[in-house]
């Protein structure tokens, strides 16, 4: 479905199956892997060589101004434009509500001039107020963690370097709050970015570059600024201690929409994950030096374990869980001789806890790059839902009743199961969780539990093969039910695909939509998961990943599972 | 109140309009996303998706229908529109001689006493994805002129025809018929019933194609009074904020 990359009989065999793989308290457990979107686009950028220089640097001595950073890649040339600006803390929220930021960005094609630049600066900062042009594909803005930027500032300019432990709690001095692409604000659509800019055709290459300068640009803020202090006594930063910071992100509801709307995609994502699982499994070589490998990356998993600071007591649970379990692993790893890397999963799966399934799977997609890499250009997918009008009616009653008997089983007759409802906000349209037996909105519900619709398709089908029997066709049947025409497409599609629809009840009283964010935001990258609630998530991307200035050295791809750096 | 400004519109931003808007006016009575996806597919392709749904608000807003369905021979569909609009059930419509063909190999819809024929051309798309032949004809009796799109072999746009005269048939003055084969010459001869055959296209399959190209590169121009009426509708699925909504949802 979509997938160009050819896979092995005996990893077909290896491959998970549906029901364990889409089910949604694993998938809010996945970890990010060698093919998540960041790792994929700084091995494009490093291997290319990408040139990122500043056209434009004027800020002021508190670092707000403007900036505009030129990237020269293989194939052409853009320009990252940058307004950073003093806030009045009063102002600084998170929220996809939030009116004003302390950096605003846009990413866009060629070259800068003044007129252009003019423009941009009057629409960027306004963000989803503002109008851009079709020239740039990514918008966005960030937040600074003002406490840590502060403490940096004042070390760095009073000739100290910034404190570790600080770092490591925070591990950021910006937060991104939103990063938009895709066509929205009269940017370019996601098919003009896929077919005329062959650097960033690949899914959330923009938007993960675009975090990835603002990281770079929070460096360089940080440097000036303690500079301008203090001329006489100031350093600039460690760079051990830049690739340790990475950009903070506050992702909300917002995303959770994305990953019930777009099944094939999140099905292609999840086919590229497992068949990369299954070759490791199945054709990875258990040698000295994978097994080391192994060890290495084990330990830094634990003390990335160690190091992540949360107050969600659950997640301080999972992180713990997770880590005694893998520490459990690797003690009968240590004393097993094991003749394929099946057996570690194997072992994973039947002693430990799903966290640390996942996490192991993790480290097992480390092991063998040369086995998954050809996967990378599998991630994207042509998303269209034909409705197969052909079909027998009775055929679509069984194809539901095989694939998707999850939802069949989802007893609606209890309000618990159908007590929550999604709607847009009329503040900036976010998506929110309303209890519907309790407040008022349920009539402009969104389409998202897809389970439900599931269930009422079903049962006028069922009335329907009952009164006309099951040769007729699903388009007489489509005809008649409209309001069945869009769950039956999309089941009919999806039940060709190898993982089909993610195994949620989005209006279950207990849904956890954070399930759902820490899904997405592996197939991102991101790690170091903070609940902040069950419907909002802190994290941090692109800690440990390579800086700009270590475009052109050497390069090993390995900083998953980020730790504090050891400066001695 | 003078004329608000025009806007650049990227594809997806008017179809996520687009989408809304439908959703607003028929909750999930119908496919919105298809619906969008009609319009968008008309309006990218130079033939004013959006001033169709603008002409036709009236009736979208009336969602009640009573449309009759019959099928007076075994792939050919009689569809009574009433006097409303095509657009809520333009692609069910078009639905059942897709699969009529795809089953055995030709299906035919006459549709009778309907307006906003212009959508049954966004249609054709999912005949040409799914390798059909198709043909949509229709007459226009308060312009006097004959609409034909055709899709072609091996094309994955048809060429659109538009003639100054009055071709009677099956669909009166106000209906449209679509067909749709395996085979390329029953299209054809139903499409040649109707066209001379010296006619030039109106726009050919290339400029429709180009006509997107343009809408991909550099957005949709959409008058400020349209995009104000568009979100005017879409508006309604907003759910005023309050205190309990915003709890837990961020900082």
């Amino acid at each position: 479905m979509g997938a160009k990359a050819q896979t092995s009989d005996a990893v077909e065999a290896a491959m998970r199956p549906a029901h364990i793989v889409m089910d949604v308290e694993r998938l809010g457990s996945l970890y990010p892997y060698p093919l998540s979107f960041m790792r994929s686009l700084l091995r494009r950028v490093m291997r290319e060589k990408w040139q990122i220089t500043p056209a434009i640097f004027d800020l002021c001595d508190e670092g707000y101004g403007t900036a505009v950073y030129e990237v020269v890649t293989p194939n052409a040339l853009f320009s990252y434009v940058i307004f950073a600006k003093e806030l009045d803390a009063a102002a600084r929220s998170d929220r996809v509500i939030a009116q004003d930021w302390d950096m605003t960005v846009t990413l866009c094609e060629g070259r800068v001039d003044e007129a252009r630049l003019a423009e941009l600066k009057a629409n960027v900062p306004l963000q989803e107020n503002g109008r851009v042009d079709a020239s740039c594909f990514v918008l966005s803005r960030a937040n600074k963690s003002v406490r840590n930027f502060e403490a940096v500032v004042s070390a760095l300019s009073q000739g100290r370097q910034p404190d570790l432990d600080a770092m490591a709690r925070v591990g950021y001095l910006y937060r991104t709050t939103a990063v938009y692409g895709s066509g929205k604000f009269g940017m370019a659509n996601w098919k003009k970015v896929k077919t005329r800019w062959a650097d960033f055709a690949s899914p959330f290459f923009a938007e993960m570059f675009s975090c990835w300068m603002i990281r770079h640009f929070s460096l360089v803020q940080v440097d000036h600024v303690a500079a301008k202090r203090n001329p006489e006594t100031s350093v600039k930063m460690d760079e051990r201690i830049k690739r340790y910071v990475g950009i903070g992100n506050a992702t909300g509801l917002g995303m959770a929409p994305y990953l019930i709307n777009h099944p094939r995609l999140i099905n292609n994502w999840i086919w590229v994950r497992e068949t990369a699982l299954a070759r490791v499994v199945t054709d990875g070589a258990v040698d000295d030096v994978s097994r080391g490998n192994f060890d290495c990356f084990a330990l830094k998993a634990m003390q990335h374990l160690d190091e992540i600071s949360t107050d969600n007591e659950e997640q301080n649970r999972l992180n713990a869980n997770a880590r005694a379990d893998l520490e459990r692993l690797m003690s009968w790893f240590k004393k097993t001789k094991i003749t394929s890397w099946r057996d570690v999963a194997c072992f994973a799966q039947d002693n430990l806890t799903i966290e640390a399934q996942e996490l192991i799977n993790a480290l097992l997609l480390e092991l063998h790059p040369d086995l998954i890499m050809d996967l990378e250009d599998s991630l994207s997918v042509n998303e269209v839902y034909s409705l197969e009008g052909g079909m027998r009616a009775g055929d679509l009653k069984a194809l539901i009743e095989t694939h998707y008997d999850w939802a069949l089983q989802i007893d609606f007759s209890d309000p618990k199961r159908q007590d929550m409802f999604w709607y847009r906000s009329e503040e900036k349209m976010e998506p929110r969780l309303g209890r519907r037996f309790e407040e008022p909105g349920a009539g402009s519900e969104m389409l998202l539990g897809i389970g439900w619709y599931v269930r009422e398709c079903y049962n006028e089908l069922c009335a329907y093969v009952e009164a006309n029997g099951p040769d007729m066709m699903t388009a007489r049947f489509a005809f008649e039910y409209p309001e069945h025409r869009y769950i039956t497409r999309r089941m009919q599609t999806m039940a060709k695909t190898r993982y089909g629809e993610i195994r949620i009840n989005a209006i279950d009283a207990e849904v956890l939509p954070i399930q759902l964010l820490r899904c997405k935001l592996s197939f991102f990258g991101v790690g170091k998961f903070d609940p902040r609630s069950r419907m909002w998530v802190r994290n941090t991307m692109f800690q440990g990943a390579p800086l700009v200035s270590d475009i052109g050295g050497d390069f090993g791809d390995t900083w998953c599972f980020p730790i504090r750096p050891s400066l001695s | 109140m003078g004329e608000q400004a025009e806007l650049r519109l990227s594809l997806n931003e008017l179809r996520a309009l687009l989408r809304r808007s439908y959703e607003a006016l028929y909750h999930h009575g119908y496919d919105f996303a298809v619906m969008a996806r009609s319009c968008l597919w008309l309006e990218a392709h130079g033939l004013d998706g959006i001033g169709l749904i603008l002409r036709s608000l009236p009736d979208l807003e009336t969602p009640c229908r009573d449309i009759v369905l019959t099928e007076p021979q075994q792939g050919h569909f009689h569809i009574d529109g009433r006097g409303r609009c095509l657009i809520p059930f333009v692609n069910a419509s078009a639905d059942l001689a897709i699969a009529a063909a795809q089953k055995d190999g030709f299906g035919q819809v006459d549709i009778v006493n309907i307006f906003g024929r212009l959508n049954i051309f966004a249609t054709l798309k999912k005949a040409a994805y799914l390798n059909l032949y198709a043909a949509a004809i229709w007459y226009d009796g308060t312009e006097g002129r004959t609409h034909v799109m055709w899709l072609k072999s091996s094309r994955t746009l048809p060429d659109y025809f538009n003639m100054d005269k009055a071709v009677d048939g099956p669909w009166g003055r106000s209906g449209l018929r679509y067909v749709c084969a395996t085979n390329p010459e029953r299209v054809e001869k139903n499409v040649m019933a109707v066209l001379s055959e010296d006619i030039a296209p109106f726009k050919t399959a290339s400029q429709l194609a180009a006509a997107y190209e343009t809408a991909l590169d550099e957005g949709i121009v959409v008058s400020g009074d349209a995009y104000k009426t568009l979100n005017k509708i879409a508006d309604r699925l907003l759910v005023p904020s309050t205190d309990e909504s915003r709890r837990g949802a961020g900082e």
